[in-house]
């Protein structure tokens, strides 16, 4: 990727983070209701509803509140949480590993069994196999990941009590307990990206296998393995990665109730939190916070097609 | 694989999914007027019984009959989904046919605003319209419905944008059409197979975020049955009565299975580009 060409990709994402920042202070104002209302209830007595609009800041005027915060936000500071009384981003920095562990370990499962099922699908086009790896598929995308939680809870932690059922142990204390709190979580989160893995890789691996260079590299006499494993697979990888990346969003929003179900101290329970305790400045700081990190990752997502496909280095 | 053995595989798949998603909406339409006993209605001492023949699917920890807690559900999930991709499809796709017919400022603008909505994370967006509406059913709906719409917006602005330069287009225009009947009458029409394909895989995606809505206690309220509140409760009581956890969770993916299948089905008839 040429210098220019980072720099236009860096200037569209400072605008969608713009964009990001606006949506995210407007849902929580002109959409109807008054936080300050929410937070104390409808009987709060007047003057405790203006102490509370002057501590959020909804008193001022719509472009003052914005202007303030998109500053505060721009010197590392997410605002100050009401219930816990704590800075948002303290918040978010400590719960921050349990969700990225999570959603890494859910990529990594997703791939793990994504990738070979598309592969061998379609290397084994129109046999049973390919047939078994279009039915995981469909299925895997069919089943909410909330539901396949509690089907494994029921499984692996109840009847054959291999797992906890919920909970989470810190990587620092004790990695064997942290993987085995994470099991099961991060495999309900991960088959759906598994499932629309497989699908793209086969569809791209039979997309690819039409193409000359594949037809003169079985002409030239490779065995068939080689053929797909090294002249296929990486051509295929292109597309499979999108689909990664625009997954992003998906695994981060998903996690947030697969937190919820195995009791995964996260982002996704202090989103929750925020929202029950109808704590607004940790809502906005966590959603914008959210929403940047998920740009960020598409970001990084769109560097390393440069790596995998040396064509789009140029382009 | 000959062309024609593939062909009927599909029309297989098409009938399938057809037959499913009219089961769906059958048992939908029918919640809505006639359960078997009263969906709200405990009663303590037929609290978490197994499937007999009076309870097919057992019941809940209140004793109430979980078939009819999953028909008036289904009621309650389709319409919730039906209102949501409404809501998506007639912003989205109105947004993407300016964008893409009109051009210039406005197209720049409205992609920039779509792009910005697609970067939060479906759910957490969903989570964040309902915090500040509140929760419920209605609510939730239109949380789901406006997390759909760059999908809508950004599908048709990409049709529109390909039809906007076709003959007929500029034959019609030629004749002296003026640019809104253009748009509604010669273009939108043409951009409706890719539309409809990707409304059948919305229903798919609303089903679950109402469940997972629901399951968060922000979606539909209680005492009206949901799927996804049902597998909440059901979490509290799985060693005692796993059939409360399997009914509702097999009767969310049933769903989505269908209504998946019917995109993808209609996809082939609809969408000759993907084909």
């Amino acid at each position: 990727m040429r210098g220019t060409d980072l720099l236009a990709r860096a200037a569209s994402v400072a605008v969608t983070l713009v964009v990001v920042s606006i949506f995210t202070f407007l849902l929580l104002r002109v959409l109807p209701g008054d936080p300050a209302l929410l937070i104390l209830g409808a009987e709060s007595p007047g003057d405790t509803l203006a102490e509370m609009r002057r501590e959020l800041g909804t008193d001022r005027p719509l472009l003052v509140q914005y202007g303030a915060w998109v500053a505060s936000v721009a010197r590392g500071e997410l605002g100050i949480s009401i219930r816990h009384r704590q800075p948002v981003l303290d918040l978010i920095i400590e719960r921050l590993p349990v969700t990225l562990s999570l959603s890494l370990l859910a990529l990594l499962v997703a791939l793990a069994i994504g990738l070979p099922l598309g592969v061998v699908a379609a290397a084994r086009r129109g046999t049973v196999v390919d047939y078994g790896a279009l039915a995981f598929s469909q299925l895997g995308q069919a089943i909410p990941p909330f539901w396949l939680g509690i089907m494994l809870i029921l499984a692996f932690a109840l009847k054959l009590r291999w797992l906890p059922t919920g909970g989470y142990e810190p990587w620092s204390d004790d990695p064997a307990e942290a993987l085995r709190s994470l099991a099961m979580p991060s495999l309900a989160l991960g088959v759906v990206l598994a499932a629309q893995i497989a699908r793209m890789q086969r569809s791209s691996m039979l997309d690819v296998m039409g193409e000359d260079f594949v037809r003169t590299a079985r002409a030239k006499g490779l065995p068939e393995s080689r053929v797909v494993y090294w002249h296929t697979l990486r051509n295929a990888l292109i597309p499979t990665v999108t689909v990664v990346g625009l997954q992003v969003g998906s695994v981060l929003g998903g996690a947030i109730i697969i937190e919820q179900i195995f009791a995964l101290p996260g982002l996704g329970r202090l989103v929750l939190f925020a929202v029950v305790n109808r704590d607004w400045p940790l809502i906005q700081g966590l959603v914008f916070f959210l929403a940047a990190l998920t740009v960020v990752l598409n970001l990084l997502v769109d560097l390393s097609y440069a790596w995998l496909d040396p064509r789009t280095r140029r382009a | 694989m000959t062309v024609v053995a593939e062909g009927r595989r599909l029309g297989r798949g098409a009938v399938a999914s057809l037959v499913a998603v009219a089961l769906v909406a059958v048992v939908a339409l029918v919640g809505m007027v006639y359960t078997p006993h009263d969906p709200t209605a405990v009663e303590i001492g037929k609290r978490l019984k197994a499937p007999t023949v009076e309870h097919p699917f057992g019941t809940d920890q209140f004793g109430r009959d979980i078939l009819s807690r999953l028909m008036r559900g289904a009621s309650i999930a389709m319409t919730v989904a039906g209102l949501s991709v409404a809501i998506s499809v007639s912003v989205g796709v109105a947004i993407g046919a300016l964008a893409g017919y009109v051009g210039g400022w406005f197209d720049e603008g409205a992609m920039r605003a779509m792009d910005g909505l697609l970067a939060f994370p479906a759910l957490l967006l969903a989570i964040t319209v309902v915090a500040a509406l509140g929760p419920g059913h209605r609510n939730a709906a239109i949380a789901i419905g406006i997390v759909g719409i760059p999908v809508f917006a950004r599908l048709t602005r990409s049709v529109v944008l390909v039809l906007a330069s076709r003959e007929f287009v500029t034959a019609v225009e030629a004749q002296g059409a003026g640019p809104a009947y253009v748009l509604v009458r010669h273009i939108l029409p043409n951009a409706m197979g890719p539309v409809i394909v990707q409304a059948s895989l919305a229903v798919g995606r609303a089903i679950v975020a109402e469940a997972s809505l629901s399951y968060l206690g922000l979606g539909t309220q209680p005492p009206l049955p949901s799927w996804g509140k049902m597998l909440q409760e059901a979490q509290g009581y799985l060693s005692l009565a796993p059939w409360m956890a399997v009914v509702p969770g097999v009767a969310v993916a049933v769903t989505v299975l269908a209504f998946n299948l019917l995109g993808d089905a209609l996809r082939d008839l609809l969408d000759p580009r993907l084909r």
